[in-house]
């Protein structure tokens, strides 16, 4: 997935899916329903199963992203702490084996525990799985339309419209970084990410250069929004309707069937 | 430039459009009276949300190479955990401090960071909009006493939410507390220093300059004030409700309880107080750890399975503990045998079984379930 990446409508593919014909309100309540779903179950065949399952689909067409591999490496190597946190925390069960074996007098130490695995493997399954879940909906979703269905649910737009607005400058304001950024590299600062000066220098010099822009910006913005009498009506007239169809509630409500048998079962 | 929002005003021709003949009633939409939020706040949030959710990503970085240098798997980056928290706070001041705007920035600055793929998926949004409330709840309660400190408290309890959710989230094992107070004091310190006054020098610094001056003062209106006040007093009953509740919870949990369900009569909660107790003397032995032979007090296991009332003559006894670690015992090996008994210790239950494994000495017990033999 590209860093600060917003697809604008021509980066869709024209293909539809089930996900992606979804409305996006009763998706998102779909995702957080399976999420909190990963942190009831203790079962670790069906939530693998489970994240399994989303991958396959995930990867079963391409989409408008793609996780960048900083990000699958983050993620890998989050999973490894979290899982090897849990292994040598919790000594309950019986011992599996020692992480540093027996070599002549010396050790054996860090014994792994049975359960110390178990509890690895399901936060780290709940970890993925909320990901995975997360991943497929921002795939599927476009967040135009995300916030256009929150006024229609009665969201006051003036609310919605600052999602649009913050999701619709994100890549405006990322732009403005990097020009920024290339400036001072222009000028002999270090400002590569990959190095911690780098970082902190790109943090320090951006920062001020930045929050001055954007805030000539918010002016521009503000006058130009008023001027068109943003906000004088209780009611806006959408561009564009989300529809609220009666097949996505009952995908919904199947889904909550689904979870609770899985659960009781 | 400000526009007239008021709702009387008459338009161009001179009548309001509500008083043409041929427009339908229907047709004419309410107008809104004075909103809360100015278009100017709603764009300070919006893009200043935004702007908050980008460096997001460049902190993160950032975190991850402290960890990488000090060698260390997690912890490290906490120092950078007020970096997070300064936009909300910073929106919180250019918007003239009003109620809702931090909780307002922290959502919306968790949906950005959420749809441009952060790392952490839909418990960004979690994360984020706690840290708004930490700080809109302290600031709601302190507001008008205009002090740094106050809202550089709240930023330093913000930055500290971000540790006990992640804890509660992902790391809710045996982690030493020690630790887990050290990253939390971090993180509460780089939130009192990079959350809460480096953003208020920052505005000051703006305030000062043309920049701002385009923007009027707010001035608050008695009706607004009476508005905070009211919230003030609802959330202090409200904390004062929520703590109340906790001792009570609390003071109903001090007899330590078990639930027992599964194949029996009478499912019932388990509480050490309701049972008479014995003293056995119990050696440790486990693959790792060892315990020389030690007095235990507790309940026999087979008075508490007896209680329940056994559907069956023969069943397996499932123990579970809070960490959904579970062992078994076969109800034959239970019965009459004074050798396995609950014990409370250090505020917890626990299984302390005589010439059992180690692993049978199940910590932290949440529930027995009966269940039948395979047939």
């Amino acid at each position: 997935m590209k860093d600060n990446y917003i697809p604008v409508n021509s980066d869709w593919p024209s293909f539809t899916t089930p996900t992606r014909t979804m409305n996006p309100v009763i998706k998102f309540l779909a995702i957080t329903l399976i999420a909190i779903y990963y942190f009831i179950i203790t079962d670790l065949i069906r939530m693998y199963s489970l994240i399994f399952i989303v991958l396959i689909y995930y990867n079963f067409k391409s989409f408008p992203y793609q996780v960048s591999k900083p990000k699958y490496r983050f993620l890998i190597i989050f999973s490894l702490l979290i899982f090897l946190v849990q292994a040598f925390a919790n000594n309950q069960g019986k011992l599996v084996f020692y992480l540093i074996p027996r070599i002549i007098e010396v050790g054996p130490f860090i014994p792994i525990h049975e359960n110390g695995l178990f509890l690895g493997l399901l936060l780290v399954g709940r970890f993925w799985g909320v990901i995975t879940i997360s991943w497929v909906f921002i795939d599927s979703t476009n967040p135009f339309d995300f916030a256009q269905s929150l006024t229609q649910l009665k969201v006051p737009y003036r609310l919605a419209y600052s999602l649009s607005l913050a999701l619709r400058f994100t890549p405006v304001l990322n732009n403005e970084i990097m020009t920024i950024r290339n400036a001072q590299q222009t000028r002999g600062l270090n400002t590569n990410p990959n190095s911690l000066k780098g970082t902190f220098n790109l943090l320090k010099f951006t920062l001020f250069p930045i929050i001055s822009s954007t805030l000539s910006r918010i002016k521009d913005i503000t006058l130009s929004m008023e001027g068109r009498a943003f906000g004088l009506y209780v009611d806006r007239t959408p561009l564009k309707e989300i529809p609220f169809r009666i097949s996505d509630m009952m995908l919904y409500l199947m889904l909550m069937m689904v979870l609770w048998l899985l659960l009781i079962i | 430039m400000k526009l007239n929002n008021d709702t009387n005003s008459p338009d161009r021709n001179g009548e309001s459009p509500a008083h043409i003949p041929w427009i339908k009633p229907e047709l004419v939409k309410r107008r809104r009276k004075n909103p809360y939020f100015q278009t100017s706040d709603l764009v300070i949030i919006a893009l200043f949300s935004s702007l908050g959710g980008i460096f997001s990503t460049f902190i993160g970085y950032l975190a991850n190479l402290l960890n990488s240098i000090l060698g260390i798997p997690f912890g490290g980056g906490q120092v950078l955990a007020g970096l997070h928290i300064f936009w909300l706070v910073f929106i919180f001041l250019l918007t003239d401090k009003k109620v809702g705007v931090a909780f307002s920035a922290g959502v919306l600055k968790g949906f950005v960071e959420f749809f441009t793929g952060n790392a952490h998926g839909l418990l960004v949004i979690l994360l984020s909009s706690s840290q708004g409330l930490i700080i809109e709840l302290i600031l709601i309660l302190f507001l008008g006493t205009k002090r740094r400190s106050i809202i550089a408290i709240a930023a330093g309890f913000a930055g500290l939410s971000n540790v006990i959710l992640q804890q509660l989230l992902f790391f809710n094992s045996q982690i030493p507390i020690t630790f887990i107070a050290l990253i939390g004091l971090i993180s509460f310190i780089s939130g009192i220093t990079l959350g809460g006054l480096f953003p208020l020098s920052v505005f000051y610094i703006f305030n000062r300059s043309p920049i701002l001056q385009w923007r009027k003062p707010l001035s608050l209106s008695p009706r607004y004030l009476r508005k905070i006040q009211a919230i003030r007093i609802s959330i202090i009953v409200i904390l004062l409700l929520a703590e109340v509740s906790v001792i009570v919870f609390l003071m109903s949990q001090n007899k330590y309880s078990i639930e027992i369900t599964g194949e029996v009569y009478n499912p019932y909660t388990f509480y050490v107080g309701d049972f008479p107790k014995i003293t056995i003397e119990a050696e440790l032995i486990g693959d790792v750890t060892y315990v020389p032979p030690k007095n235990y007090t507790g309940v026999p296991l087979y008075l508490a399975i007896e209680k329940a009332q056994p559907r069956l003559q023969s069943y397996y006894i499932q123990l579970r503990a809070t960490d959904g670690y579970s062992v078994r015992f076969n109800s034959t090996e239970v019965d009459k045998n004074d050798n396995i008994i609950i014990s409370s210790e250090d505020g917890r239950l626990r299984i302390v079984a005589g010439h059992y494994h180690g692993s049978y000495w199940i910590k932290n017990i949440a529930s027995i379930e009966l269940t039948a033999l395979p047939s």
